[in-house]
């Protein structure tokens, strides 16, 4: 299937999303065209499931997979499902039930649809590690039934959890995430604060408070809390300036403060995540290569 | 059609019947009623009139036919719950469906039900049964429209409730003792319990026409509701 970026835009790009069989794709898209772009899918034909839950709340999930089940004539059984995705409580409704129990019914209800093509936007806002090890394990049923799976998240880092390659949707088109590494130098110091701007201010932030920095659109953001910065620098750059510091380059998009890293999950074969160690528990994308690394670093900290 | 979301339909609405309670009471209140009205009969060894048997059957019809796809469909709307599985026109007359044949069977149990409470179970000859049974899908298809159409549950009681005492509970009229060519006793007439009295009463093929065409026209109605309906799919 494929989608016109047109559609979804509205700007001057011809470039087209193709959805194929047995393959997944990982989409960052602006937030403020996700709507436009669940409309687009569900027009298309695409089985979209975006962030709201829907469900009877005075059923329970063994009603509702069994609903589901028959709705769809699935061969799937509805007992394989409930143990398959570690759901202990099949009986209570669902008015009883967490937020995070009940997502666990979508990744069962994407299963079961009977559409070829399915569509998840933002899955990992408001979710716990639990059910990103089960969005991966959904991930991989469907691709070998030969269905086509489309993430689009607005968060670059969420787009890195589903695959390490990742495009990004934009007025100009469809464009894969660049990767490579920045090669302007910048001189490495021994400093303990460093220079970000923030509208009309200068503002000097201490490095050891940073918790990561990303580089996309040509900027490098530095995130700190709840907060975040862009700095006038390149990645690269920033790499040489803070690596005295405890920080390491990840991934080709980011590089994160050691001394706030909580942990890291691996998700998939390929797809790892550094936990950052603060309120939104952040997930920073992790290369595979870098993967074996990152832990020597750690240790030695 | 597709059998198996027809079945699915059915499935689900099952199980939704015995846990809301507003369905269990609107299933609950013909037999209820036939208890209440019978009692006294029965203790003064009267038969029940016939304008309290056909309040009855009109209650049946207009409190579950009507009212329990009203509620579902209401809340399915309310909280877009539709679009759990509903993509398109054909996911919902699938889903419209299972969940009329669900509603005609159960409406006929109560009804059964109701006037076997009542000791009035001989009512039911081939000719009634015929007349209840266009009746139960004219007021089903009240009960899909104003569903259909509903946006928020509690509006949507409004309607059920007009549905039920307008056209459900019209015989009572009869108790206010109008002259016959009042304007309200000349509507009455023309509204489908009306036309169950008429046909019990031998009144020949017109009730059976006046009820096709209230078929007819609310049928069509369905068809307008479902349309508007998917647009918002």
């Amino acid at each position: 299937m494929d989608i016109e970026i047109q559609k979804i835009t509205a700007g001057p790009s011809n470039g087209k999303i193709k959805m194929r069989a047995g393959k997944s794709l990982a989409v960052q898209i602006p937030y403020e065209l996700a709507e436009t772009f669940s409309d687009t899918m569900e027009k298309a034909g695409a089985h979209v499931f975006s962030g709201g839950l829907l469900y009877y709340k005075r059923l329970n999930l063994k009603v509702h997979i069994e609903y589901l089940r028959k709705w769809y004539n699935s061969p799937l059984k509805t007992e394989d499902l409930i143990r398959q995705f570690n759901i202990t409580d099949s009986v209570s409704s669902l008015s009883k039930l967490n937020r995070t129990e009940i997502q666990k019914l979508t990744y069962i209800h994407a299963l079961l649809s009977n559409n070829q093509y399915i569509v998840f936007i933002d899955p990992f806002l408001n979710t716990v590690n639990d059910n990103i090890h089960l969005f991966h394990k959904m991930k991989e049923q469907l691709i070998q039934q030969e269905k086509s799976l489309l993430v689009a998240s607005s968060r670059l880092e969420d787009a890195f959890i589903v695959q390490p390659d990742v495009m990004k949707l934009s007025d100009q088109g469809l464009e894969t995430v660049e990767t490579t590494d920045n090669t302007e130098d910048n001189s490495s110091s021994n400093v303990s604060k460093i220079k970000v701007k923030a509208h009309d201010k200068t503002i000097f932030v201490t490095i050891e408070e940073i918790e990561y920095l990303e580089s996309h659109d040509g900027k490098v953001y530095i995130n700190l809390g709840s907060e975040k910065f862009i700095m006038e620098s390149t990645l690269q750059g920033a790499e040489e300036q803070l690596e005295a510091h405890g920080f390491y380059r990840c991934h080709r998009s980011y590089l994160v403060n050691l001394h706030k890293v909580k942990e890291i999950i691996t998700w998939s074969k390929n797809t790892y995540s550094v936990i950052i160690d603060n309120s939104e528990k952040s997930r920073i994308p992790l290369s595979r290569t870098k993967f074996n690394e990152i832990q020597d670093k750690l240790l030695k900290l | 059609m597709n059998l198996f979301k027809i079945r699915a339909t059915i499935y689900r609405d099952i199980r939704e019947y015995f846990t809301n309670y507003a369905v269990l009471t609107v299933l609950l209140m013909p037999p209820i009623m036939a208890l209440m009205y019978s009692t006294p009969a029965r203790n003064v060894r009267e038969d029940l009139p016939d304008v309290m048997i056909f309040i009855l059957l009109g209650t049946a019809l207009a409190s579950i036919a009507t009212n329990v796809p009203l509620m579902l469909y209401a809340e399915e709307n309310e909280h877009d719950l539709l679009k759990l599985v509903t993509h398109n026109v054909s996911d919902l007359m699938n889903g419209i469906a299972g969940r009329s044949i669900l509603v005609l069977f159960i409406t006929a149990a109560v009804t059964v039900i109701s006037l076997l409470i009542a000791g009035q179970a001989d009512v039911l000859s081939w000719p009634l049964v015929s007349g209840l049974s266009i009746a139960a899908l004219i007021f089903l298809n009240l009960g899909l429209i104003a569903g259909l159409l509903a946006k928020l549950q509690s509006t949507s009681t409004v309607y059920g409730v007009a549905v039920l005492f307008l056209l459900g509970m019209t015989p009572i009229i009869e108790t206010f003792f109008l002259n016959d060519s009042h304007l309200l006793m000349k509507l009455a007439e023309f509204t489908p319990v009306y036309q169950l009295m008429a046909i019990h009463n031998n009144a020949g093929v017109m009730p059976y026409v006046i009820m096709l065409v209230w078929l007819g026209l609310t049928t069509f109605s369905v068809y307008l509701a479902v349309l508007k309906r998917a647009k918002t799919l």
